[in-house]
């Protein structure tokens, strides 16, 4: 049924033997991908190998829903959001594990959208906006920074911080990288942010959702609700900028792409795509984490060549927000 | 509300005096049969009032294609919030702790670009004012109106929804037939509007300039106003002379009465516009776009 969606829009030029192909050099590929679904009755995460084989669940917890997966940049360990709670009573909170699901600490309530530091002592997220949960993905306020070590976290300087999500940390520590919605004077963007200071700079990419790859020199996004967008990054001066504008990746409305993320060695980047939600009134869109989306699966493109993709999951039940999980040479 | 003793030296002649302005619609002046506006407080302490039901010419015999042909309709009475819906308003309703999770999970944050509390809400998509107006209907105790599921209103229900393009046509006219709704022409609209000429780039506080002779602050400028009809261009040739509707194709809504951003060409009553709603793009952008709440009058 899902396959018969006019999936992409250049699918012609991408044969069903190509992405074959792609699944098949896949299979050599050590690192693996952490995603959400809903596939197991809850929300829970999810790792599989990067051709899709062997998707299992690690957290296998019925009543409480995990979402949001990033892994530290050494592979060990995985940050995420955490829905528990029913209805006034429900609240997103931040917790921290080992990449295999084991040893669940929580890092703070009413938390969301974290990112690891590159050397996988801190994490930054930032906080609810309100007291009330909700998935509207900009509702956040400050950006907040957790030591493993030390059990501390700490504010931004900047405390008039608000309205972001999708966080990312550069890997100098430098700069935060995320996406704007109606805050610190910006309309809709993706932003750089100064670490340290009050800094806040437009990188003009139309869209939002950015990863940065491991050394922060390209940039990935959702470039509309249809493509996922590339650019080179240069944070090395003052004011940081985004060139060399392209996408990876396009499909055809209205099937959108979204939650973009690079893999280790910057050659792919898996996503997810699926169809847009039927008309509703609740705003519930499928490209939030926790909100069901029926029809939306992790794929991945190989950034060298245009238009050679391959489906990794191919069952629709919520697939989304993948992130590439490290694993050393002669690990498996 | 800025200055509430000049809003009441302005009912008050509204009430005393009949505006008779000279001209016909053709010929660009205005028309007015002002009579006095009754004005009621909603439990929120939110002024709205009540529009007289009758009869007027919609649309311009001058304007764009899509303005064409004028027509006659008549309009039951309705209640009309006598401003753009305020940001102060949009926090107060979608913090009330009444507020089911169906209607707040979806978000209660302010989204607009331009902050200030008695500034018009904007960047919001047309699904979000139609939640917005379940809200302010759950907060004061009525009935709302929008099946969240379906997006179907209920036009039965009491409680709070958005304008019918012919609904925000005639309560803008307020009894005239001009381009614009007082004397004077596009040389006198920076007595009743912020646009492109005076607006300095950004959304002002709310009830800041001149009232049309109905007691409606802003209908022209400030932000873009959602009604609840769908937009087709030659909808108007079809359209039903009792209470229209809007067409059944959903895949633009109506806009009107142009922003802070807007020509003056765009501020005239009769001028359509058609926005894409929103309905699934999270990206949702539009600064000028706000809008503002009517219920049926009892």
């Amino acid at each position: 049924m899902l396959l018969a969606l006019p999936i992409f829009a250049n699918a012609s030029d991408a044969p069903d033997q190509g992405s074959a192909e792609l699944r098949t050099e896949l299979k050599g590929y050590r690192h693996k991908i952490v995603h959400e679904s809903n596939r197991s009755g809850n929300w829970d995460l999810w790792v599989m190998n990067a051709d899709g084989a062997n998707d299992t669940n690690i957290t296998n917890t019925p009543d409480v829903d995990e979402l949001y997966p990033k892994a530290s940049p050494d592979g060990t360990m995985i940050c995420f959001v955490c829905d528990e709670g029913k209805d006034d009573a429900k609240m997103r909170n931040l917790y921290y594990m080992n990449s295999d699901g084991t040893g669940r600490k929580k890092i703070c309530d009413n938390a969301r959208e974290p990112c690891w530091n590159s050397d996988g002592t801190k994490i930054a997220f930032l906080k609810g906006e309100s007291d009330k949960f909700s998935y509207q993905d900009f509702a956040s306020k400050g950006i907040f920074m957790y030591g493993l070590k030390s059990g501390e976290t700490k504010e931004h300087p900047n405390k008039k911080i608000q309205h972001l999500y999708t966080l990312n940390w550069s890997p100098d520590g430098k700069w935060f990288v995320a996406t704007v919605h109606a805050g610190m004077g910006f309309k809709h963007s993706i932003l750089a942010l100064e670490a340290a200071g009050d800094g806040i700079f437009d990188l003009h990419l139309g869209g939002c959702r950015p990863d940065l790859n491991s050394d922060a020199k390209l940039i990935a996004w959702g470039n509309g609700d249809c493509a996922i967008g590339m650019a080179d990054l240069d944070l090395s001066g003052p004011t940081p900028k985004a060139t060399n504008i392209r996408n990876a990746i396009e499909s055809k409305d209205p099937i959108e792409t979204y939650h973009a993320d690079w893999s280790p060695d910057g050659k792919y980047i898996a996503f997810s795509y699926g169809p847009k939600a039927k008309k509703n009134l609740k705003g519930l869109l499928p490209e939030f984490p926790g909100v069901e989306a029926v029809g939306w699966n992790i794929c991945v493109v190989d950034t060298s060549k245009k238009d050679r993709w391959t489906m990794l999951t191919t069952d629709g039940r919520s697939n989304k927000e993948p992130d590439w999980v490290f694993v050393k040479a002669n690990e498996k | 509300m800025k200055n509430a003793k000049y809003k009441m030296f302005i009912r008050a002649a509204l009430a005393c005096f009949l505006i008779v302005l000279g001209g016909c619609g053709e010929s660009g002046s205005a028309q007015s049969s002002a009579q006095a506006p009754e004005i009621i407080k909603t439990k929120l302490g939110t002024e709205m009032v009540r529009i007289p039901a009758g009869s007027f010419e919609m649309g311009s015999a001058r304007g764009s294609e899509d303005e064409k042909p004028v027509h006659t309709v008549t309009l039951d009475s309705f209640l009309m919030d006598c401003t753009e819906v305020t940001q102060e308003l949009f926090v107060t309703v979608m913090h009330n702790p009444a507020l089911p999770a169906v209607i707040t999970q979806a978000g209660t944050s302010n989204g607009s670009v331009h902050k200030g509390e008695k500034n018009p809400v904007e960047t919001i998509s047309w699904p979000a004012a139609a939640r917005f107006c379940n809200a302010r209907s759950i907060v004061e105790g009525l009935t709302p109106c929008y099946n969240l599921d379906t997006g179907a209103c209920n036009f039965d229900a009491d409680g709070y929804r958005l304008p019918t393009e012919a609904e925000w046509e005639y309560a803008c006219r307020a009894g005239t037939s001009g381009d614009y709704a007082y004397d004077g022409g596009a040389s006198k609209l920076s007595e009743y509007a912020w646009f492109k000429d005076n607006a300095n780039k950004t959304t002002h506080p709310v009830a800041q300039k001149k009232p049309n002779a109905w007691g409606l602050y802003d209908m022209l400028g400030n932000v873009a106003e959602w009604c609840n009809d769908a937009y087709e261009a030659d909808y108007y040739k079809s359209s039903p002379k009792a209470n229209p509707r809007g067409p059944s194709s959903d895949t633009k809504y109506v806009l009107r009465g142009g922003a802070w951003e807007s020509s003056a060409d765009a501020l005239r009553s009769a001028k359509r516009v058609g926005g894409e709603p929103g309905f699934t793009d999270t990206c949702f952008k539009a600064d000028a776009i706000g809008f503002r709440c009517v219920r049926r009058a009892k």
